[in-house]
C-alpha cells in the first residue's frame, strides 16, 4: 500500500513552477510578489525540510515549534548561495535567471520529497491474534 | 468528577489563562507602537518632549514582555512567540523611525552594492562608500533577487530581508538557549537579556550584511546542535551550504560562527556529553569539529583570497587602531573619551545614571551566573556560553578611545548572546515560577538594562528622526541634498567623481549613483581658504569633476561621530567651532570653477577644468577677491 503524493511538496513544486514560468511573462505586481516571497523566503526551506523528513525514520529531535525557522533559514541561505552564484557566474542575476535557478530547484526538490514520501510504503498495522 | 476530567478542566483554565495574557502583550505591544509613531512624527515637527512618548512606547513594548515571559504557568509556545513579538516589535520601531527610505549610514552602503548588482547584474563593481562591503555580496545579491523576482524596491526588499532575518534570528536563539540552558524560561530570559543590548534596537533592524549574516550564523549552530548526532548527510550538505552563505556575507560573523564552533568542540572534550552511545558521542563531536574547519576553510579563504580589501579594512583600519589606542588609554598615554556627549550636545543626566546601571547590573551578575554555569553538570554548549560571556568587561574597555568605541558597542552584539545564557540560567535557578516579588525585581533589572543600554547605543539626539528644518549642522541626509543627488544622475550621468561631506557622500553614490572620493582624501580641498597649490593638487590628484557645496557646514558642528569628512580632518572629534565659511566661499568667482546646480543650502560645482590640468586658479589672484556669498542663506 503506497501514500498518496503528500499535498506539501505538490503544493510548493506547483508554485515553484509558476513562479518560473511567470518571470517569463507580464503579470500583476500582486501575483508576483506574492509568488517571489514564497519562493525566496520559505519554499527552498520547506522542500529542504520535507526531503529530509521523507524517510522511514521519523527524525527524533522534530520539534513543530521549530520547523518555520528550518524552512526561512535554509531558504535564506539557499537564496544567498543561488543569488551570488549566479551573479559571479557569466549567466548574471535577472528576474529570469534566478527564477529559473530557485524555484526550478525548488520545484524539483519538492517533486523528490514527495515521491520519496509517497513510495515509502505506510507501515502495515499489527492486529493482534484473537 | 475523574481525575482526568479535573486534569482535563485545568488544562483549558491554563490555556485561557495564557491567551489572556498573550492577547494583553499584544495591546501593549500595538499601543507602544503607536506612540513611538507619535514622538517620530513629534520630532520631526520639532516637539522637544517627544522623546517622553518614544521611551514610553518602549517600555509599553519591552515590560509586558518580560512579566508574560517570567511569569508562573507561561508556557514553551507562548514564551517563543512572545520573544519574537519583542524582536519584530523593536524592528517596527527602528522601520518607523524612517518608513521611506533607508537612513542609516551602512544601509547606504547596502543599497549602493544592491543597486550595483542591479544594473550590472554581476558581483563586485566597486563601492565607493566601502570598498570591502562589494566583496561581501550575499546581503545585496539576495536582495536584488527579490527585487528582480518580485517587483519590490530595493528598499522594501531590503526591509523584508532584514526583517526576517531578524524573525529568524529571535526564534533560533531562543532555540538555542533552550538547548544550552535546558529551560524555555531561561531560554526566554536570555532573548530579554539580548534585546537590551545596545545595538539590538537601532543598529540590528539596519540593511546591513551583518543583520543578514548574524540571524544565519544562530541558525547554523541551532541546525548543528539539532543534527549532529543523526547521521545524515543530507543535513550536513545544508549545513556546508548556510555556512557558504555566511562566508559571502560578513567576515566578522563568519569568524565568529568558527570561534563558536570551534569552541564548542573543544568544550566537549573537556566535558562528557550525554548523548546517546560512546561512538554516537564521538560522531558527534567529530561533526562539530569538521563544521568549525569548514567554516573557517570557508570564511578564511573568501576573506584572504577573495575580498581582497577586507583584512587591510577590518585588521589596519579598524582593529588595530582601537586596540592600540585601548593599550594606550590604560597606560595613561591617551586621553579618555567623553561619554554621553558629542557634538556640543550633551546627554540629560538620567541617561548617563542609566546608561551606568546597564553597565553595573550584568557586571555585578557576571560572577554569580558564571559559577552557577560552570556548576551546570555536562553542558559543553553552556561551557562556549560562558566563555563568551568573560568577554563582556574585556569588550567595555575599548568604548574609552576614540577609535574603539564602533568595535566595543559591535562586539555587543556576540557578547550578550552568551551573557543571555548564562544570566537566564540564573534567573530560573533563584526565581521560582511563583515567586512575585523575584519576578518583579528581575523585570525591573531587565527593564534598566534596556533603557540604559538603548541609552549607550544610540546619541540621545538621534533616536528619533530629525526635525524637518534642522538648526546647525544636520546629523542626517536632507531632502535638498537627495533632490540635487537625483539630479545628478539625471544630468551629468552616473559614476561621476564627487567631492562632498560624509554624509552627503551617501546620497550621492545611492540616489545619485555618483563615486564619492574617499572623505579622508577629499576634505583637504574643503578645509583650505584658499585655492591655493595644495588644492589644485588634491583636485587632480583624486580626480573630482565635481564638489557638492552644502551650506550647512558652517552653521555647526557636525554630531556623531564627529566629523564633517572623515576621521583625519583637522578637529575631528574635538570640535569648538563650526567649519569657516569662507573655506567654501573661496569657490566664488574661480574662472577653472562652474556652478553647475544651487537650490536651499545645496550647491554643486564642476571642477573638471581643474583636475584634468586645462585651467590652473590664479591663486594670487584669488585670495585678494571679497567674498560674493555673504548673504547667501
Amino acid at each position: 500500500m503506497r501514500r498518496p503524493f503528500p499535498a506539501g511538496p505538490a503544493a510548493a513544486a506547483a508554485i515553484a513552477a509558476v513562479t518560473v514560468v511567470t518571470a517569463f511573462f507580464s503579470v500583476p505586481i500582486v501575483v508576483r510578489t506574492v509568488l517571489g516571497l514564497l519562493t525566496v523566503f520559505v519554499l527552498p526551506g520547506f522542500a529542504v525540510e520535507r526531503t529530509l523528513h521523507a524517510r522511514p525514520d521519523p527524525d527524533p529531535d522534530a520539534d513543530p515549534d521549530a520547523q518555520p525557522f528550518v524552512w526561512v533559514g535554509f531558504s535564506l541561505a539557499i537564496s544567498v548561495v543561488t543569488a551570488v552564484a549566479l551573479a559571479a557566474s557569466p549567466i548574471g542575476i535577472s528576474r529570469e535567471s534566478f527564477a529559473v535557478a530557485l524555484g526550478g530547484f525548488t520545484a524539483l526538490l519538492a517533486l523528490y520529497a514527495g515521491l520519496r514520501s509517497m513510495l515509502h510504503d505506510v507501515p502495515h498495522e499489527v492486529v493482534p491474534d484473537g | 468528577m475523574t481525575q482526568a476530567q479535573t486534569l482535563a478542566y485545568e488544562r483549558v483554565a491554563v490555556t485561557a489563562a495564557n491567551f489572556r495574557w498573550k492577547v494583553a502583550v499584544i495591546r501593549a505591544t500595538v499601543a507602544g507602537l503607536v506612540c513611538v509613531a507619535l514622538a517620530d512624527a513629534g520630532s520631526v515637527r520639532g516637539y522637544s518632549n517627544a522623546g517622553i512618548l518614544f521611551w514610553l512606547g518602549l517600555l509599553l513594548v519591552f515590560v509586558p514582555t518580560a512579566i508574560a515571559v517570567l511569569r508562573p504557568g507561561a508556557e514553551r509556545r507562548e514564551r517563543l512567540q512572545l520573544i519574537l513579538l519583542l524582536g519584530l516589535a523593536l524592528y517596527l520601531v527602528k522601520l518607523l523611525g524612517s518608513p521611506t527610505a533607508f537612513s542609516f549610514s551602512d544601509e547606504f552602503i547596502h543599497l549602493r552594492n544592491t543597486q550595483d548588482i542591479l544594473r550590472t547584474h554581476h558581483l563586485f563593481d566597486a563601492n565607493p562608500l566601502l570598498p570591502t562591503a562589494a566583496y561581501y555580496p550575499g546581503l545585496a545579491a539576495v536582495t536584488a533577487g527579490v527585487v528582480d523576482l518580485t517587483g519590490l524596491s530595493p528598499f522594501a526588499a531590503g526591509v523584508v530581508v532584514v526583517g526576517l532575518a531578524r524573525l529568524l534570528f529571535s526564534g533560533c536563539f531562543f532555540l538555542v538557549a533552550e538547548r544550552v540552558t535546558g529551560s524555555d524560561r531561561a531560554a526566554a530570559v536570555a532573548g530579554l537579556v539580548y534585546a537590551a543590548n545596545p545595538m539590538f534596537l537601532p543598529w540590528s533592524s539596519t540593511f546591513s550584511y551583518e543583520n543578514l549574516a548574524l540571524p544565519l550564523a544562530m541558525f547554523v549552530v541551532y541546525w548543528i546542535g539539532r543534527t549532529r548526532h543523526q547521521g545524515r548527510r543530507a543535513a550536513d550538505v545544508l549545513t556546508v551550504v548556510a555556512i557558504g552563505a555566511i562566508a559571502v556575507t560578513h567576515h566578522v560573523v563568519g569568524f565568529a560562527l568558527t570561534a563558536v564552533l570551534a569552541g564548542w568542540w573543544l568544550a566537549e572534550h573537556l566535558r562528557v556529553v550525554p548523548l546517546g552511545s560512546r561512538v554516537g558521542r564521538r560522531a558527534a563531536r567529530r561533526k562539530v569539529g569538521v563544521m568549525a574547519l569548514v567554516a573557517g576553510a570557508a570564511v578564511g579563504v573568501w576573506f584572504f583570497v577573495v575580498a581582497k580589501p577586507a583584512p587591510a579594512y577590518l585588521l589596519t583600519n579598524n582593529i588595530v587602531p582601537a586596540v592600540r589606542q585601548t593599550i594606550s588609554l590604560l597606560i595613561g598615554q591617551a586621553p579618555r573619551r567623553q561619554l554621553y556627549t558629542s557634538g556640543g550636545h550633551i546627554a540629560p543626566t538620567w541617561e548617563t545614571v542609566a546608561g551606568a546601571a546597564a553597565v553595573g547590573i550584568p557586571l555585578l551578575l557576571l560572577a554569580p551566573a558564571l559559577h552557577r554555569a560552570w556548576r551546570q553538570p555536562r553542558r559543553a554548549a553552556l561551557v562556549v556560553s560562558a566563555a563568551i560571556a568573560v568577554a563582556f568587561p574585556l569588550s567595555l574597555a575599548p568604548r574609552f578611545a576614540p577609535d574603539g568605541v564602533a568595535i566595543s558597542g559591535r562586539s555587543a552584539e556576540y557578547v550578550f548572546a552568551g551573557m543571555g545564557c548564562v544570566f537566564g540560567l540564573l534567573a530560573v535557578t533563584r526565581i521560582p515560577t511563583a515567586a512575585t516579588k523575584r519576578i518583579a525585581i528581575a523585570v525591573a533589572l531587565l527593564t534598566v538594562l534596556f533603557v540604559g543600554d538603548i541609552t549607550i547605543g544610540t546619541a540621545f539626539y538621534e533616536r528619533l528622526p530629525e526635525k524637518s528644518h534642522p538648526t546647525g549642522y544636520p546629523w542626517s541626509l536632507q531632502r535638498d541634498v537627495i533632490d540635487a543627488s537625483k539630479w545628478t544622475r539625471a544630468n551629468l550621468g552616473i559614476h561621476r567623481r564627487f567631492g562632498a561631506n560624509a554624509i552627503d557622500a551617501f546620497a550621492l553614490a545611492t540616489y545619485g549613483e555618483q563615486n564619492p572620493v574617499a572623505e579622508d582624501d577629499v576634505w583637504p580641498i574643503f578645509f583650505s581658504r584658499t585655492i591655493d597649490a595644495s588644492v589644485v593638487r588634491r583636485i587632480r590628484a583624486t580626480g573630482v569633476d565635481y564638489l557638492l557645496l552644502d551650506w550647512r557646514m558652517p552653521d555647526g558642528v557636525p554630531p556623531t561621530p564627529g566629523y564633517y569628512f572623515g576621521t583625519q580632518e583637522p578637529g575631528a572629534g574635538r570640535y569648538q567651532h563650526a567649519f569657516p565659511r569662507a573655506a567654501l566661499e573661496k569657490f566664488d568667482g574661480s574662472p577653472c570653477v562652474a556652478s553647475v546646480y544651487a537650490q536651499g543650502a545645496v550647491e554643486i560645482i564642476d571642477v573638471t577644468r581643474i583636475s584634468d590640468g586645462s585651467c590652473t586658479p590664479d591663486v594670487a589672484l584669488l585670495s585678494t577677491r571679497p567674498a560674493r556669498r555673504g548673504a547667501r542663506r
